[in-house]
């Protein structure tokens, strides 16, 4: 029972080691609306499609692990829930889900879109994107 | 790539189509004798001791043209089992965005009785295997119409306010129960103010000039009116008024409410349908679902239903109104059929393990009991198993 538990202790660690990479949240530079962790959630859960500032968001999410962590974070949703979620209003035509790119298209789509909002492991942010948060 | 890239609203002016699908595949049998209708509305799905794969299990695609930012076009073809998979097409319609809070829709809709009526058959988006089943009964639900979907936030809480309106014209194809014709003039609408963990559903659906058909009432049909021209001024009259299904109106309402604790979820539905002249049952149905998540894969859940079914405009004819006895009985015999009372509670044990991102495991045992055996033929204790899958 002991060495169960034990276990079962080293293998939560172990994912918790896996997920303790940090996202950065990215847009384009010119895009100086002051957003906050609850406007994310919203633009990404399409409950809302503009910035704080009045002008249309369009979210692009990752194909990668870093979407977990942000689904986790941001979300509050696994994967499953997520996919739940967006299958409920894809089936009843009321919204669809972000498209979901590489880390790298992510990079060169925010650059060059300032309606556009994604995220990135924030190792990997370039020059040309502006952070506007890192959770 | 250049498919995903051609989606977003930059880059082309081209038609973007996209076909998404789901299925799931549902086996299950009866642990008693009894007979478990797994729908009201695809009345030959049945289950009975021998386990069997075809009652529930469907597969459904969707095809969708964004033609222009505002402007896409769906059809969605459904599959079932309980149909002999002949194809059925419950959506087909145009969509148009007016702005971020309002989208119409125009063409084939399911108009939304319940709080998991657009979105039942999407198996892998319920916490269940089905909606719990004495609480989901309206036996027609296609139609062809319009509905509003408008949004808005007052502070922390976001509201949604859907409006519909249109003909509705479904057939419950069956040859296990009575085949059901129903073409009626339907509006409803349904308020949903949702604040974080929180989130109620209000509807109200009227559906009026409503002509009902089964074979048993139509063949009865001549008899009362040579009934009511035999005996004029008597009860019989007034009865045949009642029990005509013909110009009936149903006034559908409810209340359904899901509060999401992170771990622990609840969901609960109480609705009625009320028959103001005909004969038909009144019907009170709840249901509760009290879920935890006990971690990323496996969600169980306890699932309480209660139905409270009392007799409608139902009128018990004797000889004292001059009608004789051979005009009387099957009056009174076509009463009870429609109308009968029932006081039916249930409960169900069940998880959902979600064994990838687009596949999820179902069981669920569920167990029901009954001061008298209702016209859905429902009191029985069932075992199922699912698969449900999104691709």
């Amino acid at each position: 029972m002991k060495k169960l538990y034990f276990a079962v202790l080293l293998i939560a660690t172990l994912f918790s080691g896996f997920a303790s990479a940090e996202v950065a949240v990215i847009v384009h530079p010119s895009n100086a609306d002051a957003i906050s962790q609850a406007d994310i959630s919203a633009i990404f859960l399409g409950k809302k499609k503009s910035f704080p500032g009045g002008s249309s968001a369009v979210p692009i999410v990752l194909n990668d692990a870093t979407a977990d962590e942000f689904n986790t974070k941001l979300l509050g949703k696994s994967a499953s829930q997520l996919k739940s979620y967006w299958s409920k209003l894809v089936f009843t035509g009321k919204a669809n889900p972000p498209k979901s790119v590489s880390s790298d298209e992510a990079l060169s789509l925010i650059k060059s879109n300032p309606n556009m909002i994604s995220f990135v492991d924030s190792a990997n942010v370039s020059a040309d994107v502006k952070v506007v948060g890192t959770y | 790539m250049a498919a995903i890239l051609g989606a977003t609203p930059l880059a082309s002016q081209a038609v973007d189509y996209s076909v998404k699908g789901y299925a799931s595949f549902v086996a299950g049998m009866t642990t008693d004798k009894n007979e478990f209708h797994s729908n009201n509305k695809y009345g030959d799905g049945v289950y009975d001791q021998s386990f069997d794969f075809s009652p529930e299990s469907r597969v459904g695609l969707q095809f969708t043209a964004q033609i222009t930012d505002k402007l896409s076009a769906t059809a969605q073809v459904i599959s079932r089992g309980a149909l002999d998979w002949k194809p059925e097409l419950p959506w087909a319609y145009l969509a148009y965005e007016v702005n971020d809070n309002l989208q119409i829709k125009a063409g084939r809709l399911k108009a939304p009785f319940y709080m998991y009526s657009d979105y039942q058959d999407i198996g892998y988006a319920l916490p269940w295997i089905s909606p719990p089943r004495s609480a989901y009964v309206v036996p027609a639900d296609y139609m062809e119409g319009v509905n509003f979907l408008g949004s808005f936030s007052t502070g922390a809480i976001d509201h949604t306010i859907e409006v519909f309106g249109g003909i509705m014209d479904d057939t419950r194809d069956s040859e296990t129960k009575n085949e059901i014709n129903v073409d009626a003039d339907i509006v409803g609408i349904s308020w949903t103010p949702s604040y974080d963990w929180l989130s109620i559903r209000f509807s109200y659906t009227e559906a009026s000039n409503m002509e009902l058909h089964t074979p048993a009432y139509d063949a009865m049909v001549p008899g009362l009116i040579a009934a009511e021209a035999a005996y004029p001024g008597t009860v019989a009259a007034n009865v045949l008024r009642r029990a005509s299904l013909d110009d009936a109106k149903l006034i559908f309402s409810g209340i359904g409410i899901k509060a999401d604790f992170e771990k622990l979820f609840i969901i609960a539905e109480f609705n009625q349908m009320d028959w103001p002249v005909s004969i038909l049952s009144h019907q009170k149905r709840f249901y509760a679902t009290a879920g935890y998540r006990v971690n990323d894969k496996f969600t169980p859940y306890v699932t309480f239903m209660k139905n409270d079914d009392n007799p409608g405009h139902h009128i018990d004819l004797d000889t004292s109104n001059g009608a004789p006895q051979s005009v009387i009985a099957p009056l009174n015999g076509l009463s009870s059929a429609f109308s009968s009372a029932s006081d039916t509670t249930a409960w169900a044990i069940g998880g959902r393990y979600d064994l990838m991102p687009n596949v999820a495991l179902k069981a669920e045992y569920q167990s029901q009991s009954s001061t008298l055996t209702n016209n859905s033929g429902d009191v029985a204790d069932t075992l199922r198993v699912s698969v449900d899958v999104l691709f």
